[in-house]
């Protein structure tokens, strides 16, 4: 289904992606205070500025002490993550803070640091930079549990007025409260269409658990949703000069989802994260005819649909399901055993094999229904075959059956699911 | 020769060159290091975008391979390490300072220079691989500086790496004759390499290894 040519490698996504994303646009994105200009201007949601810092003298006149309890330091034009402070709440002292990483700070650090901004420390190549102060996101109450201190954001990526592919960003440890991947953030794929999370990936790893609890990566609901795509589509309309985008957008307790930042060069991990390949999704909607941001997320939820968007199809009594399932059958003893069936839309009943059968107790004399009464047209010619009774759970639901035992020990999958028992499933091709 | 076969005459466009220049009294090494620093060029090229393998940048292992050629491979090393060494000792000891950026990064070089002065008493080398020594030393301390201390060290190493495979290119007998006697073919093959390199959109070796849960 998938192939390497469905990938989007970083060779692709600078010469086929990044060329939708002119110098002016680059600008906008690169600038963080550029990018509020234009965002609030459309009138999207984006964090306060408190400060900005344009020459020393900016630093060394400015009563720090004036900035509220919590606050966030910011180059303007930083990349990664690099250069922030996140100031969590005042120290004892005044004049003192504690960060988010649990340092203390002061104002003498904070001036340095300013001025190291200013310098073109956390620039690109150096240049030197404004810095600023922004209001800090007061995390919303779903996060809290998941995200070690920082603030957690959802980067969706937008091509074309399409949402594509999105993906919730958590701080751990390790990143110091950011929520940049490669600061050792943990990347959460998110299903588009209905905003529930189903993968996940930290340097390079995947997990199923938040590293350090025993909350499953998937299957968090995030809330918003549809407006956090709407956000996301609307960010890029009002950059049209950035045709492929990566919009950041943050949760914050008061005032709902808000845009944090563009980026003109989205990262490639979110494939990881939602083990899923990005170039397919480009392609499908490179060149669509896209009315507005309500079109174009309309347009991801259907276009874009994973497994995770069976729930809400299932309310209206379809499910789509692969070629190839995995299903949990029930054993003679009531438990649940896991095993990769195919989907036969060409065979009527149900089959398992006869080894696999036996190994789970199901051949038991009580558990037959016919003994070698069927004969079987298949594709081995007329065979006589036992028919068992079989319970088994597909894409969630239970189904209740009978299926014929038959030697598919040569077969890649033991356990074939017949026509008989997909009513109300679409398989996909 | 006439006029009406152009074709032979620019395929030799560059052996007449290559003969009159060994005629000047040119040396040879100059002359195939010259030829062969495109090819040394293209491949760093290829590692970055067809393999995936970063380094400071294309001139840094280039031209790091040609301070290997004239130091001789053993006292490189040496070079090498120093610096990286005198720059990684020096920002440990100034992370307490507090220093602006480019005050540091002075200071850094100053510790660099130091360094290599006293490596002078090693081998007396000439002064076109001390400064080049001196400029590695500031893309260590940047790399250093701006990105993570695991990323910093994996791309200088395969700075180095790319830099010995350089070395053994240019340091290869063989090819050095063959770049003399067959100049055109070095030169247009290496654009011609560059430009497919250029326009590859596949991905890369290595992100095979980063995306095979996709695959």
């Amino acid at each position: 289904m998938t192939n390497s040519s469905s990938i989007l490698g970083i060779n692709a996504r600078n010469r086929l992606y990044l060329i939708y994303n002119n110098k002016r646009g680059r600008k906008v994105a690169d600038s963080k205070l550029l990018t509020k200009k234009r965002l609030s201007k459309a009138g999207l949601p984006v964090p306060k500025v408190l400060k900005i810092f344009k020459t020393p003298q900016d630093v060394f006149n400015f009563d720090w002490t004036i900035l509220p309890e919590s606050f966030v330091l910011k180059p303007v034009s930083g990349f990664g993550g690099q250069g922030i402070i996140i100031i969590r709440g005042r120290a004892k002292y005044a004049g003192e803070w504690w960060t988010m990483s649990g340092e203390k700070i002061d104002i003498s650090a904070l001036r340095l640091h300013t001025l190291d901004i200013l310098a073109g420390q956390y620039s690109l190549h150096n240049f030197p930079d404004w810095a600023f102060v922004e209001e800090r996101i007061k995390i919303a109450g779903i996060f809290r549990k998941y995200a070690y201190r920082g603030t957690p954001d959802v980067r969706v990526i937008v091509f074309n007025k399409v949402p594509v592919m999105a993906m919730l960003r958590l701080p751990t440890k390790e990143s110091q409260g950011k929520a940049n991947l490669h600061q050792g953030a943990i990347g959460v794929g998110i299903d588009l269409a209905t905003g529930i999370t189903n993968h996940a990936v930290c340097r390079g790893k995947f997990l199923r658990y938040i590293p350090g609890t025993k909350r499953k990566v998937n299957g968090i609901k995030l809330p918003y949703w549809n407006t956090i795509l709407t956000l996301a589509a609307k960010a890029q309309q009002a950059v049209p000069q950035l045709g492929y985008v990566g919009v950041d957008i943050v949760y914050d307790k008061a005032h709902g989802p808000m845009i944090l930042e563009l980026n003109a060069r989205p990262g490639l991990e979110i494939q990881n994260a939602n083990l899923s390949p990005l170039k397919r999704r480009l392609e499908r909607v490179e060149g669509l005819e896209v009315l507005n941001a309500d079109h174009g997320v309309r347009i991801a939820k259907a276009l874009f649909a994973g497994r995770y968007a069976d729930r809400v199809m299932a309310e209206e009594g379809v499910k789509i399901i692969n070629a190839v399932e995995e299903v949990g059958i029930r054993t003679a003893d009531g438990k649940r055993i896991a095993v990769l069936a195919r989907v036969d839309t060409g065979a009527f009943r149900s089959s398992i094999d006869k080894a696999l059968a036996k190994q789970l107790g199901l051949l038991k004399k009580e558990n037959i229904l016919w003994k070698d009464r069927f004969a079987y047209r298949s594709a081995v010619g007329v065979q006589p075959r036992p028919v068992i009774g079989l319970t088994f759970w597909l894409a969630g639901r239970k189904i209740q059956t009978s299926a014929s035992v038959a030697d598919r020990s040569k077969m890649k999958y033991k356990v074939l699911i017949g026509r008989q028992d997909l009513g109300g499933f679409l398989v996909r091709g | 020769m006439g006029y009406n076969i152009p074709m032979l005459v620019n395929l030799s466009f560059l052996k007449p060159l290559v003969f009159l220049a060994l005629e000047k009294g040119i040396p040879a090494q100059t002359l195939s290091v010259l030829l062969l620093f495109p090819l040394v060029v293209v491949l760093i090229a290829a590692a970055r975008y067809l393999v995936g393998i970063k380094s400071l940048g294309i001139f840094t292992p280039g031209i790091l391979a040609v301070v290997f050629l004239q130091t001789g491979l053993k006292f490189g090393l040496v070079f090498f390490f120093l610096v990286w060494g005198a720059v990684t000792a020096g920002r440990i000891l100034t992370k307490g300072f507090h220093l602006h950026y480019l005050a540091r990064m002075s200071l850094l070089i100053w510790g660099v220079s130091l360094a290599v002065f006293v490596s002078l008493f090693l081998l007396k080398i000439s002064l076109f691989p001390l400064l080049i020594l001196i400029l590695l030393g500031e893309n260590l301390v940047e790399v250093q500086i701006s990105r993570g201390e695991k990323e910093a060290i994996s791309l200088i190493l395969e700075t180095l790496i790319l830099a010995l495979v350089s070395w053994r290119i240019l340091s290869w007998e063989g090819l050095q004759k063959a770049a003399l006697s067959q100049p055109e073919i070095f030169v247009l093959g290496t654009a011609i390499l560059n430009i497919f390199i250029g326009r590859f959109t596949g991905l890369r070796l290595l992100e095979y290894k980063r995306f095979r849960r996709l695959v």
